[in-house]
Parts: structure tokens; sequence; C-alpha cells
């Protein structure tokens, strides 16, 4: 490990999607700021990297939905927006998210009809149509579907390789394998403990996602997550297969064939109790690689690659946590499950925030300050 | 009410052993293999159509050696339970091992685990090593051995070590040219100072060096220019091997300018050292150290092959190179050792039926330990691989891409992986990871990869097909 620097304008805590993304838009907002990114592990090493790899604008919730589609631009132009000419693998073929019976369908009409209010081009399908866009998946039992042709499959490696490498041109100073242990309020700023190590910090983003209650739980902060614990598994590279990206609620089932022609599949159980052991469990195989056969019998014959389990950060509202906390100059970046895909938005809004400019409505109700308001939560329907 | 049970994962001469022993001490005993057959990679057994045929005087030796190792598992094998064709593909935790054939999946429960899955090759790349026509040295011999099968007419080989000498000589014993043998340093040269300090290791190798010498003798008499203090500099061709270019080096394996040479050859072999299987150990928990001469991530083990994770056991070259020899005794200690634990949770409960195996083990040991300094590799080797040159073949990862990540600050080999894909493919990192991490720097070598389930390819439906565990070493 590199000696650390004792002090930063500002530091951002965590190396993952919105981490990368918040500091990457808080050195190009300010270049004059100096700005610090601690990182527990290596490269890629949390939640971003175990992802599913799939990105969709088809969420039940506006929080959702604009951070996603705010993000959908940065994603199709990222070799110019983050100079990043090797691309990132977006297979730009869509997202079909089926329903297998009508009270699925109604809630995918809700969804879409919300999306269209901010423009979304998404739409409701028949199962016929869902058979044209996707011919080798088994539609038995199914009534219908939710479509956007602008969603897809992308790399998480590519993309965090994308940030990172526009943050430290930035001038982001990112440090890997250190671990902040503690967040201190220090005169009118922050101290943090590294590894026996302080650094000061005018302003601090900590962007751990399920682990910020952990750094912050003792500073009286309460953001409200649980890790949800879920696992996928990938085949070795197909043939075609599958055009879009495909969510089956029936079969508690993520699959995305990817650029590279692997198949992810992430298998949700949700008779799994919350908890932050990752740990692959015996029972995925029997259970997931059945169901993944049934919703795409050619998987059958497909080799298993590797088994990853990964967090879910499950907010009382499944909405992305952005914002100031009760602390002024404490910002917390927590995705709600979504921070591959609404990581390029989430960040420079996030920055923007952070550097005490203005920000749309819609993304101040991010703030954490919503789960003590008393107000109604909007709460997002249509998570896998 | 079940029996003590012991599994093997690996049917080579440690596994076998170790499976026979822990069956004589009176364990219900497991054995996964891959393999149709058992006998692992050196001992690599044809179809049985295909059995035969006559032994030459040099490879008489290695024949004994595997007709005493059959013998004594034979004695035992009645109460092995022997499941050919089938691999470990994901360690849970000793009591939920799972495992996989062609159509099923089984999660079985082990009282010891003997993790004994031997080493793969170690190939240096250089430009053209992609080429169809190259491949390992051990490659060759396998061929040869599973299915009567030599790959080529005319065979180059380069590398390290003894084995592109034997599989050389084997070539030649199976009709093939050997144009030229180009090795980095004579394998005999970091023998002899050790051996000569140590004249009980030099007493136990003397099979072992009669046995080199008679393999030389082989290629000397074929008029097989060994060329020593070499390195392959490429392998080039229009669409496949078609000559390998080396020269000589300069100790650090640097080639010296206007020393190459050409050799044409339709099949170009390398071999530089040995990498140990220690996956299953590793996702099992079992600590590791990094042994650039013996196998690179090794994990760390006592004279029983106990781990740092209870119950779980490591035998053979899955823990080190010392050949097999050394690892059919190590699986008779091991096995007595797993015994022991599966019955009554002390490893040392039948060491003295081991001791013989115990005692001949310490001499291949002694003897190997001297061997092991023959796949040293120049301190500058991978100089040569170019920035255009493909390190991982399965993603298609160049040099330049590994050097660029490198110098982004991802030189932890974990970090490496993810930012470049290199060792994420089929073959899960066998053929490129020790070359990424010594392309990787000093944090390179410090750190194994993640073990994830899934480590031997097993299709979907397998996995989907899990069937109950009563049938298994009942």
């Amino acid at each position: 490990m590199t000696t650390l620097p004792r002090i930063a304008d500002i530091a951002v805590i965590g190396g993952g999607a919105y981490g990368l993304s918040v500091a990457l838009w808080l050195r190009r907002l300010r270049p004059d700021l100096s700005v610090l990114l601690l990182d527990r592990s290596d490269f890629a090493g949390n939640e971003t990297g175990r992802c599913g790899a799939g990105f969709r604008v088809q969420w039940g919730a506006a929080g959702n939905i604009r951070l996603c589609q705010d993000s959908l631009p940065s994603y199709e132009n990222f070799a110019e927006e983050f100079g990043y000419p090797e691309g990132i693998e977006f297979k730009q073929d869509g997202y079909l998210i089926l329903a297998h019976g009508e009270e699925q369908l109604d809630q995918l009409r809700r969804n879409i009809a919300l999306q269209s209010r901010f423009g979304v081009d998404s739409s409701l399908l028949t199962v016929e149509e869902a058979a044209r866009l996707a011919p080798g998946l088994n539609l038995s039992g199914v009534v219908g579907g939710s479509f956007c042709a602008r969603d897809g499959s992308l790399s998480p490696f590519r993309v965090l390789d994308g940030f990172h490498r526009a943050a430290a041109r930035a001038g982001v100073l990112i440090r890997h394998g250190v671990k902040v242990d503690s967040v201190e309020p220090f005169s009118s700023a922050f101290r943090l403990s590294a590894g026996g190590e302080a650094i000061e910090a005018g302003r601090v983003v900590v962007a751990t996602d399920t682990r910020i209650p952990q750094l912050l739980g003792s500073l009286g902060i309460d953001i409200p997550v649980q890790p949800y614990p879920n696992q996928a598994f990938v085949t070795e590279p197909l043939p075609p297969r599958l055009g879009p990206c495909v969510v089956s609620f029936a079969h508690e089932m993520f699959l995305n064939q990817t650029a590279r022609g692997s198949v992810v599949v992430v298998a949700s159980d949700r008779r799994r109790a919350l908890g932050a052991d990752a740990q692959p469990t015996a029972d995925l195989f029997p259970r997931a690689a059945a169901r993944a056969i049934d919703l795409l019998p050619a998987l059958g014959t497909a080799r298993l690659l590797r088994s990853w389990g990964g967090l879910y950060s499950i907010t009382p509202d499944m909405l992305a946590v952005l914002g100031e906390t009760a602390l002024p100059g404490l910002f917390v970046a927590l995705s709600g499950a979504k921070g591959f895909m609404t990581a390029p938005a989430a960040g420079r809004l996030l920055a923007q925030l952070v550097d005490g400019q203005a920000v749309p409505d819609w993304f101040a109700r991010l703030s954490p300050a919503r789960f003590a308001s008393g107000e109604e939560l909007e709460k997002e329907p249509a998570i896998v | 009410m079940s029996r003590a049970r012991v599994v093997v994962v690996g049917a080579g001469p440690a596994g076998m052993m170790a499976a026979a022993q822990a069956a004589r001490l009176g364990c219900a005993v497991v054995l996964v293999d891959e393999a149709p057959r058992p006998g692992g990679q050196i001992h690599r057994q044809p179809p049985p159509s295909l059995a035969g045929g006559a032994v030459s005087a040099a490879a008489r030796p290695e024949a004994e050696r595997k007709r005493r190792l059959f013998d004594r598992f034979a004695r035992h094998a009645g109460a092995i339970d022997h499941r050919p064709g089938t691999s470990v593909t994901a360690i849970y935790g000793l009591d939920r091992i799972l495992i996989a054939d062609e159509t099923s999946s089984r999660l079985i429960r082990a009282d010891a685990l003997v993790v004994a899955t031997g080493l793969h090759e170690r190939v240096v790349p250089v430009p053209g090593w992609t080429l169809p026509g190259v491949v390992t040295a051990g490659a060759l011999q396998a061929l040869l051995k599973g299915g009567r099968v030599r790959a080529g007419d005319r065979i180059a080989l380069a590398g390290a070590g003894p084995l592109p000498l034997v599989a050389a000589a084997q070539m030649v014993e199976a009709g093939a040219t050997v144009p030229v043998v180009a090795l980095l340093r004579p394998p005999w040269s970091p023998l002899w100072p050790g051996l000569l300090r140590d004249p009980a290791a030099l007493w136990a190798g003397r099979g072992v060096l009669s046995e080199g010498w008679r393999w030389l003798s082989v290629l000397r008499r074929a008029g097989v220019p060994v060329l020593t203090r070499h390195v392959a500099l490429s392998v080039s061709g229009d669409g496949a091997a078609e000559r390998l270019v080396i020269a000589r080096h300069d100790g650090r394996g640097r080639p010296v300018p206007g020393t190459e040479r050409r050799f044409a050859a339709d099949t170009v072999a390398f071999n530089h050292g040995f990498t140990a299987n220690s996956e299953l150990a590793r996702m099992a928990g079992a600590e590791t150290r990094f042994d650039p001469r013996r196998g690179g991530w090794l994990p760390v083990r006592d004279g029983d092959g106990a781990t740092s994770v209870p119950g779980l056991f490591v035998a053979g070259d899955a823990g080190g190179f010392a050949g097999g020899l050394a690892a059919a005794c190590d699986g008779a200690v091991v096995g007595a050792a797993a015994a022991g634990w599966a019955l009554h949770r002390d490893a040392g409960r039948f060491a003295a039926q081991a001791a013989a195996d115990r005692a001949e083990r310490a001499r291949h040991w002694t003897f190997q330990a001297a061997l092991a300094a023959s796949w040293e590799l120049p301190r500058d080797i991978h100089e040569l691989v170019t920035p255009a040159t493909v390190v991982c073949r399965c993603e298609g990862v160049t040099r330049a891409r590994i050097d660029r990540a490198v110098a982004d600050g991802h030189d932890g080999l974990n970090g490496l992986k993810r930012n470049t894909r290199a060792g994420m493919g089929s073959c899960g990192g066998r053929s490129c990871l020790r070359t990424l991490a010594a392309l990787a720097g000093p944090r390179g070598e410090g750190e194994a990869v993640n073990a994830r389930p899934g480590i031997r390819p097993v299709t979907l439906a397998a996995l989907a097909n899990r069937v109950s565990d009563e049938s298994v070493g009942s």
C-alpha cells in the first residue's frame, strides 16, 4: 500500500460504481479540490463486480426510473463521455420482464404508464410478441410482458475500468486496500481512521452500500438498509440464444446473455434470510439450474463457468439513498441494489449536491431525510 | 449407522494410495476422479482396446512403478467407491461437497477430505504459442499414453526441468523426429551441488537418475541436439506451428543477439515447470503460501498432509511438486492420517501403519528438493512476452493490456484478473495465472486467486439433476 495523504478536501469511501462515479464528477466539477477515494478491496472487489450486468429503465418508482433514464445516455456514449475507447460491451437488445398471471401483468401495466410519463419508450407485450423477441424461452404460463428496446446488457468490469481511468485522469487519488474503520466529526471537518492512520477531510461521501451503517451507526446516523444475499452463476460462452435480458418473477430469476456469449443467471431466493453472508450456498444449483433450464431450455447443455454471491442493499422503498446526512458535510451514496444501472447519474447529481449546487427535486427526494420525515414513501414494486 | 467416510479427490498415485490406505484402515472411501480410469496424468491408461504393446528399456522403470501402484490399489479396490468421470464442482464445507458427472450431481459428506488433484503444466508464453500445433510436453505424453497417438512427426521441445527431455525421448521411441530440445539450463546442473552435499539424497534418487540417464541415451542415440542455456523466442507458421526459434540466453533469460536458431517442426511442446491444482483446497478455506519452484500457490500442510482446515488433507503433488514416487508414498501417509481423523478425530492415530511409506517419502523429498531448483526460471524470462502476445488464451488478453492494468495500479492478482478478464475463461486460469502473477510485480504472487464454486465445467442439466447421497460410499 502506498502512503495515504493526511488531508483531503473531499474523501469518498468505497470504490464501486457509486464511489468512483461521484469521485470522478467531484473532480470534474471542482478541479481545485483534492478528492481522495479509499476502497477496502482491489479493483471491482465488491458488489458492482458481482452484479448481473443488466440495465433497465423499466422500474415502477419514479426515482428509479429517473436515475436509470438519466444514466442511459452516459452508457450509450460511454466511450466519448469517459474517454474509454475500448468500450463497455453494451449489448442493447432490450430487457423483457415476464408476467406469469394477471396480477403481475397489471403491475407491469402500471409501471409502463409511469415510465411513459417520463418519456420512456417501453411497451406491454403479448405472449406472441415476447416469443418473437426471445424465441428460445419457455413461455408456458406467461400472460404477457414489458419490454424496452434501449435496455440491455453491459460489462460491470469495463464500466468500472472506464470510471477508474477517467477518475484517475481527472485527478482523483485512488487508494485500494484501505479499509476505513471510523469517521468522526473533527472541528468543522471529519477525521477518518484507516489502518491506524488518520486522514482529515472537509467533506465525506460514504459509498459502501450495505456497509454504511457499520461506519455511521456510531455517529447516530440511521440509514435503513439491510443486506440481502443473492447468488449468480455464469456459463461458458454460447452461440446467441437470448437477445434481451429477461426477468421472470415466477422463476425468481434474471437471465442475461452478455456480448461475450456467456449467460449470467442471477437466482434469488425469497425464503433466504437477510444477512451479510454472501457465500454461495449448496442449494443454489439444484434449484437455480433447474429453473434456468425451465426458463431457457437451451441452457441444459451449457457448462457452468463459475458462481458467486453478492449483497443487494435493501432499503424500505427499494430506492437509492443519495444525499446529505444530519451531519453537514457528510453524505451517503447507497444504491438500493441498482448501483451499476444508476451510477452515472447518481454520481453526477450527488457531486453537484456535495458541491452545493442545485439538484432536481426528484433527486433531492432520494435524501436520507425521507425516512425520518414521516411522509409516505414511494415504493419500488418491480424487484426480482 | 453410516461409517466414517474419507473422500479422496484425484486418482493419481497420491489419491490411489490415500484411498487404499483409508479403506485398509476401515473407512468408507469415495474416490472421485475426472478420468475414466485411475492412474492420474503420470500413469494415464489407454482404453482397454488400446492396452498392451511392447515396453522399451527406457520406459520399463515407469511401467514397473505403475504395476506396483496398481497392485497396492487393487488389494483394497473392493472397499473403495471409485467414481470415474466425476469432478468436484464446489466445496461448501466438508459436509457439503458437490460432485458431478455428465448427467447428475450429488452433495456428499466427508469426515475427512483428501485433495490429491496433482498439478498442471506451466508455460511461459512467447509469440506464436497459441498457434495450432503448440502443446505442452505433458500433453505429448498424455496423447501417447492415453490414446496411443503421436502428436506430430517432427516435434521440437523447449522449457525447463527434466520433462521436455523425457517427453522428447518418448517421442523418439514413438517414431517422431525431434529436431531440438532447448532448455533454459541443464536440469542436472542444479542437482549436483545439492546431491554432492547430501549423499543420502543422491542414493534416494538413484532410480530416477538412472531412468533419466536412459532417456538421455535414447536422445543421444537418435542424435537429438539438446541445447541448454537456450530460450524459446517464438513459434511461427502459416496458421499452424511450422518452426521454433530459440537463442542462447545471458543467464537471466534475455536472448544473446546473433545466436538465434530456427528449427522446422510441425509440433512444438513447452514445459516450464508445474502449478499445483490447489483450487479445491483453497475453496475449502486452506491457507496457502507461494513457492515458485514447486508449484505456485501451495496449501500449507504438515507432514500428515493436514491443512489449516480441520479434516482437510492434501496429498501428493497438489501440495507441491515432488514426483510420482513421492506422491504414492505421501498418499499412503496422508490416507492413514485422514483415516485417523475420520474415525477418531486423531490424525496421528495410525502413524505407525504408514511408517515405511513416511521414511521412503523422506528420501524422495530430499532428492526432489534438489531437483526443484531446475524449475527456477531465469529472472527476466518474462521479458520475452511481447506486448502483442496473448497471455490469457481463453479471453484473448494480451500482455499490453495486462501491463496497462498494472500501470493503473491493479497489481493484486484478483484485481488484475477482474480488470483484464485474464484467467476468467474456461480453463479457470490454469494456463495464464502464473504468468499474470509474474507480470503483476511484487504483489502478484502474494495472493492466490479466489476459488469459486464451479471450478470444473459441468452442464447445468447435470447440476439440476441432483440425486440423493444415499448410494455414495455406503
